[in-house]
């Protein structure tokens, strides 16, 4: 039985505790559930179906209120981290996950926020205190990334990574150059169809993208860079006569993130038509050039609640299985 | 390689897709055909200039086609191209002034050999157009990057370039 503090119950923080409640391969026990103004404990472990329906009901998951004084009194074995992302000092989720390894506690989240902005503080910590940070669902959401560097190309020196990690803007991209329709046209399509958030700043100005390469970098380099380290373009300058100008010539545009240890970049940039990152609609896809393996990409539904959930629930079970 | 020639071309119909047969024949890829009209040699014919991508190995059996069917070639392989790269810029590009932005790239060794603008029916909006520069070497090809970059810093042109160019 492994014991979980789940911190953050928006989308991702509930599509967790569905893949709970419908059976993880290992048996979890939810002791702690808090969202952003409330905080539910017991050691005993949570009803998640009652926690649900409460934050449904009530707005609350519980009576509590101070979550850091929870995080340091529970007794759990994991942290899973899925508040949203803030850039910045990345807080309140920062001071989250310092707590849970203060406590002892290994973590598993999908927040790009501490990751981007102060891993080397988060991993520092984490190594004194001989616990795992593990951050699938941060980078490309059910899709392996992270894990493909750190276990399945473990013996390769992976020199570079490139991707599509964000499935709104490929979308739109992909929708203009269908429809021949302007950025703003999609854009409002996509809005009304939730692929789209109303403020579609942080996705289409290419920061969310930035931060998942900051992360892929700060993996594959041990650095410690931030977002302040990455050139940033995003799509929103992108016309509908460009799309077109570069499928002539045999391309097509994407948003793209090229990681090395020299560049960090996002921009859209032409990609060969049939090229392995030729993936439309809000799929993502993220390629690895490695030295034994060759060139490696992998595919899939980068966002969602349950694709996220499936990360953390993936990342949970690793823990468990290795302790 | 990518190859550069200017052929005299007599003022009939159909010879200029004619004198293309040799390069698509022997597995070329035309990279693009200029022809400034009005322009006459002393002798009568019509200066086109074709740039094309083909092997090596078929160069000659390229040439020795056009000289079969009596075309002239007057000036061939001043500069080899060996680099080829296709980028589309967005944002003013008429309003801050079209021949100046090839200049600004062009140098020895680099050449623009296609410039395609589509303009904005509104002249407020941006405009969008796709280039092919040519390189001799891949040097050369990261000076046109470096030279692109700076010319849209200067005109805030948005860039995309392939994947793979840093």
């Amino acid at each position: 039985m492994v014991r979980v503090a789940l911190v953050g119950f928006g989308a991702v923080g509930r599509g967790f505790a569905d893949a709970v409640l419908g059976g993880a391969p290992v048996d979890v026990d939810v002791v702690l559930v808090a969202d952003s103004s409330s905080v539910a404990v017991d050691g005993d472990g949570l009803d998640l179906a009652s926690v649900k329906k409460r934050k449904e009901d009530e707005g609350v998951v519980g009576d509590g209120e101070d979550t850091v004084g929870a995080l340091e009194e529970a007794e759990y074995d994991v942290l899973v981290e899925a508040s949203p992302t803030t850039l910045g000092d990345a807080e309140p989720a920062f001071g989250y996950m310092m707590t849970a390894i203060d406590n002892g506690a290994h973590v598993v989240t999908s927040n790009k926020g501490p990751l981007a902005m102060r891993y080397a503080e988060l991993m520092e910590k984490a190594d004194e205190a001989g616990v795992e940070v593990r951050m699938e669902g941060a980078v490309g959401g059910a899709i392996p990334t992270i894990n493909t560097v750190r276990e399945s190309l473990a013996g390769d020196d992976v020199s570079g990574v490139r991707g599509i990690l964000n499935g709104t803007c490929n979308f739109i991209l992909t929708r203009m150059l269908e429809e021949g329709l302007t950025y703003e046209h999609v854009l409002g399509e996509a809005q009304d169809m939730g692929i789209a958030e109303s403020d579609p700043t942080f996705d289409v100005e290419g920061i969310d993208t930035a931060l998942k390469c900051v992360i892929l970098s700060n993996v594959l380099f041990e650095g410690e860079r931030t977002l302040d380290d990455v050139d940033v373009d995003g799509i929103t300058e992108v016309t509908p006569d460009s799309l077109r100008l570069a499928r002539e010539s045999g391309h097509v545009v994407k948003l793209v993130g090229e990681v090395s240890e020299d560049a960090l970049s996002v921009a859209p940039r032409l990609v060969p038509e049939g090229h392995a990152l030729d993936v439309g609609g809000t799929l993502n896809v993220v390629s690895f050039d490695a030295d034994l393996a060759g060139e490696v990409t992998v595919t899939g539904h980068g966002a969602g609640s349950s694709e996220t959930a499936s990360a953390l629930v993936s990342d949970l079970t690793a823990v468990v299985r290795k302790s | 390689m990518i190859v550069t020639m200017t052929l005299e071309l007599s003022d009939e119909p159909g010879e200029l897709l004619n004198s293309l047969q040799p390069v698509a024949d022997n597995g070329g890829n035309i990279v693009s055909v200029t022809h400034q009209r009005g322009e006459v040699t002393p002798r009568g014919t019509l200066p086109v200039e074709i740039t094309f991508e083909v092997v090596e190995e078929r160069l000659q059996d390229v040439l020795d086609s056009l000289q079969e069917m009596g075309i002239r070639v007057a000036k061939f392989g001043e500069e080899k191209f060996h680099e080829s790269m296709t980028v589309v810029l967005v944002g003013h590009i008429v309003r801050t002034d079209v021949t100046d932005t090839i200049k600004s790239v062009e140098d020895e060794g680099v050449k623009i050999v296609d410039f395609s603008l589509a303009m904005p029916d509104d002249a407020d909006e941006t405009s969008s157009a796709r280039i092919v520069v040519n390189a001799t070497c891949e040097e050369k090809l990261e000076q046109a990057v470096e030279a692109i970059d700076g010319v849209c810093d200067r005109k805030e042109l948005v860039k995309m370039q392939p994947i793979g160019v840093v």
